[in-house]
């Protein structure tokens, strides 16, 4: 479906997908590789963290074992070992294809991506030997952050330069986010490490600047890559262009002046300036501007069904990351109005809504997106359909566990909390809510299992592409080596 | 320009396409681009009707703009300290132990600072009321020690007091504990200054302030002094 139909000058000077795809296999499938291995790990950390809210005593003879370094370190692996590996090798796949540029190397990326693994496992020691710094998502030490930020340096400017040497005049909104987002990132990270890591600053400002970075890790660096997936794999997936385009703009132009402020919200009802509060309220019920923008663009482009064939999951994963995304946006207007957060501030409430955001959106689209391009990658399909299909309904069911249970046990907890003559103590109130804890621990569980097939079949995949002697062409392995855009 | 007309040029087997291990692709990335290109350039192509949608985009932008507004101006509580604040707030330099009292002079009400002081030490012994205890406590309200000689009663409060004493006719023989450098209580200039001034115009007394430099210079000239006074010293 590539060039052969519209040969015009412009595009016949192009490389084909096969060739950009071929230039950055290598370190795009690393990055798939550890966002895999970080899931899993993870996924078994996350697991024992709320085992231990069931059974407290579950492995806490360990300094380094006990909830409080668990927790970081499960959130940790999550963000910057999942999260940030599948962000990479998406960002990089992406701009690639849009920019329909090769890259000129890929060695660099690949040592960038080496040491940004690097500096997380660092990290991830020092919180295990009791250097975490004690602020949320950025609980590693100094010393692994600096080792990070270089290799974020090196990654991004392996992306730009691809991006530099762009052949396709037109940007794509796909690229308007995902580049956004590539340079987001190092202002985040080095505003949120110079002021609470290494530098001074003190008080409420510190809440301030916590809240700030925590969340724009979601909403300005995972959330807009995710959606830069969205924007580029769902057209191309059915065949049906986004809605109206004008209005993409308008919705990326508002999530970019609205979009960092969003954070503020979750100190309402702490002690902090109330304007502080009420600019994180505003800018929450200003994003629902470019959710809508966003809901109508891609809902609309999804309504209408496929035009190819296929049963995958990226598809599915899509749909659900796309509902996510509106019900999270939703709910976090809603829930910062004084009225609830009355009731839910402070408690799990604002975990589920973490989850919401991070799990069910922008892993939702990762996992989509690598369905849609690993294939590419290797020019094999998966090894497995069967683990596909575990991976697919476990992490559904897991997510769907996981956010019903922490909803149900914030509501209880915060209904408990605000009723002194029923619910006296602490103990009290930790008796209203400890059943759904059982709950939320079986659905990481779930979560776990799902994690395991899809880390499983990444394997093979990469084993396949490497070791396999097959020298059967593109047009044996696939049926229609046009729509898998592998028949150069 | 729509993708769907494009894909009549293709041939996809149908079959092969429902493997779910492949996920097939129906618009090549050029399409995608030419698409969405051509509809945010492209305004050749005539349209049918009128279209709701910029109509709708503009009234939902607009009212949310003046729902957000109203709602932040109703919320704004510290915002111009907030902003006045904001320069200080991260400042390298900053350091609560020097700066935490703010650099410009501040107005303080002596009297509710004495009046804090008392209930923190004094007010055990000599009662919220200033009567103290009947031949344990002796009562400061109308008492010729408080409101009679600055500099007696700067010196018993800085060093202390005990042994046989009179007051408003009453005999008292007990223990009164030194404020100053010399007792537990290391209170500072100041704050003897404030709690004397306290006790010197409440409860009906009604004589003069002590400054902080009042007791500086008695502290300065009974330095040699050790233990505490008895009445008889004074």
């Amino acid at each position: 479906m590539d060039s052969n139909s519209s040969n015009t000058p412009a595009t016949a000077e192009r490389p084909d997908s096969a060739v950009i795809d071929a230039s950055i296999k290598v370190p795009v499938l690393f990055f798939l590789y550890a966002a895999a291995a970080w899931l899993v790990t993870a996924s078994v950390l996350g697991f024992i963290a709320a085992a231990q809210l069931v059974q407290p005593a579950f492995l806490a003879d360990y300094a380094w074992t006990t909830h409080g370094r668990i927790v970081p370190l499960a959130r940790n692996a999550l963000i910057y070992g999942w999260g940030f590996n599948a962000a990479f090798a998406v960002l990089i796949w992406m701009v690639a294809r849009l920019c329909r540029t090769p890259a000129p190397k890929w060695g660099t990326t690949l040592v960038g991506g080496l040491f940004w693994n690097v500096g997380i496992k660092l990290g991830l020691t020092g919180i295990i030997i009791g250097q975490s710094t004690g602020h949320v998502l950025l609980e590693m030490p100094g010393y692994a952050a600096a080792v990070m930020f270089v290799s974020y340096g090196i990654i991004g400017a392996g992306v730009a330069i691809i991006f530099s040497r762009r052949r396709e005049g037109s940007m794509f909104a796909s690229q308007w986010y995902g580049l956004t987002a590539l340079f987001w990132f190092p202002w985040l990270f080095t505003i949120a490490q110079y002021t609470l890591v290494f530098g001074s600053m003190r008080g409420t400002a510190q809440a301030v600047a916590s809240a700030w970075y925590g969340h724009n890790i979601y909403a300005l660096f995972l959330g807009p890559i995710a959606l830069g997936a969205l924007y580029y794999l769902i057209p191309k997936r059915v065949g049906r262009p986004i809605t109206n385009y004008p209005l993409a703009q308008i919705g990326f132009w508002s999530f970019v002046f609205f979009g960092s402020f969003g954070g503020l919200a979750t100190l309402v009802g702490s002690p902090v300036p109330a304007w502080v509060q009420t600019v994180g309220v505003s800018s929450n019920f200003m994003l629902l501007i470019p959710l809508f923008a966003i809901a109508v663009n891609l809902g609309g482009a999804l309504l209408g069904g496929t035009k190819a064939g296929g049963s995958g999951p990226a598809l599915k994963f899509f749909k659900l990351s796309l509902v996510s995304f509106i019900i999270v946006g939703l709910l976090t207007v809603v829930l910062s109005l004084p009225s609830f957060s009355h009731t839910i501030g402070l408690t799990f409430v604002g975990e589920a809504l973490d989850i919401l955001h991070w799990y069910a959106f922008v892993s939702f689209a990762f996992f989509g997106a690598i369905y849609f391009m690993l294939p590419r990658l290797i020019v094999q399909p998966w090894p497995s359909g069967a683990l596909i299909t575990a991976h697919f309904w476990a992490t559904v069911a897991g997510t769907i566990i996981v956010i019903s249970s922490l909803f149900l046990a914030g509501f209880a907890q915060g209904a408990a909390l605000n009723d002194i003559e029923n619910y006296a103590t602490f103990a009290d109130v930790m008796g209203a809510f400890s059943g759904y804890l059982v709950a939320l621990a079986f659905g990481y569980l779930t979560l776990l299992v799902g994690s395991l097939a899809f880390f499983v079949n990444v394997v093979m995949a990469i084993y396949q592409a490497c070791f396999s002697k097959s020298t059967a062409s593109a047009d044996t392995v696939f049926g229609s080596p046009a729509a898998m855009e592998v028949n150069s | 320009m729509k993708l769907r007309k494009r894909r009549k040029g293709t041939k996809m087997s149908q079959d092969a396409n429902s493997d779910p291990r492949l996920e097939v692709s129906a618009a090549s990335d050029q399409d995608i681009q030419a698409v969405h290109a051509s509809l945010l350039h492209d305004q050749k192509e005539p349209k049918e009707g009128f279209s709701l949608m910029p109509l709708f985009v503009l009234g939902f932008v607009s009212s949310m703009i003046f729902v957000v507004a109203i709602y932040f101006i109703h919320n704004r509580a510290g915002l111009s300290d907030g902003l006045a604040l904001a320069t200080t707030i991260h400042h390298p330099g900053y350091d609560p132990q020097v700066h935490g009292a703010g650099d410009e002079e501040v107005e303080i009400d002596v009297f509710a600072v004495g009046q804090s002081l008392y209930g923190q030490a004094c007010i055990a012994c000599h009662q919220v009321n200033g009567q103290g205890i009947p031949s344990a406590f002796p009562p400061l309200a109308s008492s010729d020690w408080v409101t009679g000689d600055e500099e007696r009663l700067i010196k018993l409060v800085l060093h202390g007091l005990q042994g046989p004493l009179e007051v408003n006719g009453a005999q008292y023989n007990g223990i009164m504990p030194a404020f100053g450098p010399s007792g537990i209580y290391q209170w500072s200039d100041e704050k003897i200054a404030y709690v004397l001034t306290y006790i010197r115009q409440e409860w009906g007394n009604e004589a003069g302030e002590i400054t902080p430099d009042q007791v500086t210079a008695v502290k300065e000239a009974t330095a040699s002094q050790t233990g505490a006074y008895t009445a008889a010293d004074l």
